[in-house]
């Protein structure tokens, strides 16, 4: 079991400072703390590759976080909301996530600016308050790491209401300038003038959600390929040289809705990826929920999917002419079959027993079912025959307060 | 297993009891005369989706029989579901959850000392004249 020494210290930190206010006491009128917290164990029942950080050692630092935030009340209608994060994985920076002032001039109209986070899709902006939702660990084809969680810019929100019907429209726009998760590395991304809309529609415990997310221009740098490219494109390959270079557009649309009642739920959402870069594949995936409510305890069950492909240009370099056209090309086909492939088909199921005021045990079992020789979100595979196949144990303990 | 199903069944027939064994009154302190809502109306304002009443609500701590019947008859979702609903909507800073008080007589005291403020209390409870009843569970 692994917990990184560095995060336990700032938990503690973090730990320390919560503690006077408990149970999100108003400290004065106008200070609020509350936060959150995730305490997650997973356990891969296959030796040649890991999945989400999980291997065949039962790990605690991949999902583990604890999280504060503070609301300062500046006015009736103007407040600042920080959120602070200690997270457990490599993969994951600790520190600020959130950092914005909310101004709301009436019922209806609701401003934010800062560093927020991306809401691609339902739970996107809560993906670290596991309480929030069912899983354990939420379908990665769908909330996957490719996609960045915050960014620097504002939102406008407007709400309304019309019979029983209540409409939430969402205009975000803003820009994001970090490190992405890819495949084992970290891969540099700079996005300029993203721009995103919401609809959210809620009826009684129905509530559907449709959004568009678009960026023209999303850069890469993966200083290899640049050069390569240049190589290309000095050799007369233009073609093949531009698709190679990460600097385009890329699109996410995203449908979803759900439905609660007191005996059972029922989600679904779904998302496509299009995109002109080689460093974002283009993504179909979806998945489905079902779940039964015997209170304190809730079971559900979970099947997604996901295919994916890239825009890739056609070899046009050609082979047999000379040594170093061969060289060219036989490079170039060998970055396009290194693209990591996504298609995954999973099953989940899981129990989750809320046994006490803000806190919830839980515990899933995912069947994960990859193509043979594809990625399929497995990272560091060592054996090259692996069939795909692979069983994810997860119990964990989440906690808001 | 048996030993689990044994403490469901008991979970939920004392669930049961409870839902046909009382109701509530939704009161407010409004200037607004006659003020009535409907049942949707009453679940919007709780879940924090008014756009109509402008009335501030706060409820009763989650041991309350009161909330328990609310729950069930108003917003028909399980206790552990809405505190779901409240960590996603705090934690993505769209709306916080209502404040919580202890006792009926506190809420009560709290409804007569702030305007436009809205509460349920169990259908049996003496209502102060200065509040008004605008929904009642049947």
């Amino acid at each position: 079991m692994l917990i990184n020494p560095k995060i336990a210290g700032l938990a503690t930190v973090l730990c320390s400072l919560a503690a006077p206010s408990f149970a999100s006491t108003a400290l004065s009128e106008r200070i609020e703390f509350s936060g959150f917290g995730r305490l997650i164990g997973g356990y891969l029942d296959e030796k040649s590759v890991e999945y989400d950080g999980y291997s065949d050692n039962l790990s605690l630092s991949q999902q583990s976080l604890f999280a504060l935030q503070t609301d300062v009340t500046v006015t009736e209608k103007l407040s600042l909301s920080a959120q602070l994060l200690a997270h457990s994985s490599e993969k994951r920076e600790s520190g600020i996530e959130w950092l914005y002032l909310s101004y709301e001039p009436t019922q209806n109209w609701r401003f934010k600016l800062g560093k927020l986070r991306t809401p691609f899709f339902r739970y996107s902006d809560v993906i670290d308050v596991g309480f929030a939702y069912p899983w354990i660990l939420p379908p990665q084809q769908v909330y996957t790491a490719y996609l960045f969680s915050n960014y620097e810019g504002s939102s406008a929100t407007y709400i309304s209401s019309f019979d029983d019907v209540t409409f939430e429209l969402e205009a975000y726009y803003g820009r994001f300038d970090g490190d992405l998760n890819q495949d084992d590395r970290k891969v540099a991304v700079e996005v300029d003038a993203l721009f995103g809309t919401i609809l959210s529609i809620n009826s009684g415990n129905f509530t559907t959600r449709l959004s568009v997310f678009n960026s023209s221009d999303f850069s890469v740098n993966i200083p290899e390929l640049t050069q390569f490219s240049n190589v290309l494109e000095s050799a007369g390959f233009i073609q093949n040289a531009e698709s190679l270079r990460f600097d385009s557009s890329v699109t996410v649309y995203q449908a979803g809705f759900n439905y609660d009642n007191l005996d059972y739920f029922f989600a679904a959402e779904g998302m496509k990826i299009v995109s002109d870069l080689l460093a974002v594949p283009q993504v179909d995936s979806y998945y489905f929920t079902a779940g039964y409510n015997f209170h304190p305890l809730q079971a559900h069950v979970t099947y997604a999917v996901s295919n994916s492909s890239y825009n890739a240009s056609d070899n046009l370099i050609p082979k047999g002419v000379n040594p170093q056209l061969d060289q060219l090309s036989f490079g170039y086909d060998q970055i396009i079959s290194g693209l990591p492939a996504l298609s995954l088909n999973s099953l989940s199921l899981g129990l989750r027993w809320d046994f006490t005021r803000g806190m919830a045990a839980k515990a899933e079992i995912t069947f994960l079912d990859g193509k043979p020789g594809d990625n399929s979100f497995f990272n560091n595979v060592s054996d090259p025959y692996f069939n795909g196949k692979a069983t994810l144990y997860q119990v964990g303990l989440e906690w808001v307060f | 297993m048996k030993y689990l199903s044994k403490i469901c069944l008991a979970v939920l027939s004392i669930n049961a009891f409870s839902i046909y064994a009382s109701d509530v009154v939704v009161v407010a302190n409004t200037s607004v005369d006659d003020l009535k809502a409907e049942k949707r109306q009453i679940r919007d304002i709780f879940m924090g989706n008014d756009s109509q009443f402008f009335l501030k609500p706060v409820v009763l701590t989650a041991k309350s029989e009161a909330r328990f019947v609310f729950n069930t008859k108003i917003v028909g979702l399980t206790e552990s579901r809405i505190q779901s609903y409240w960590a996603q909507m705090r934690f993505s800073g769209r709306k916080k959850p209502p404040q919580e008080f202890e006792t009926i007589d506190s809420i009560l005291a709290f409804l007569q000392e702030n305007k436009d403020t809205v509460a349920y209390v169990p259908a049996d409870t003496e209502i102060p004249a200065n509040l008004t009843i605008i929904y009642k569970t049947e």
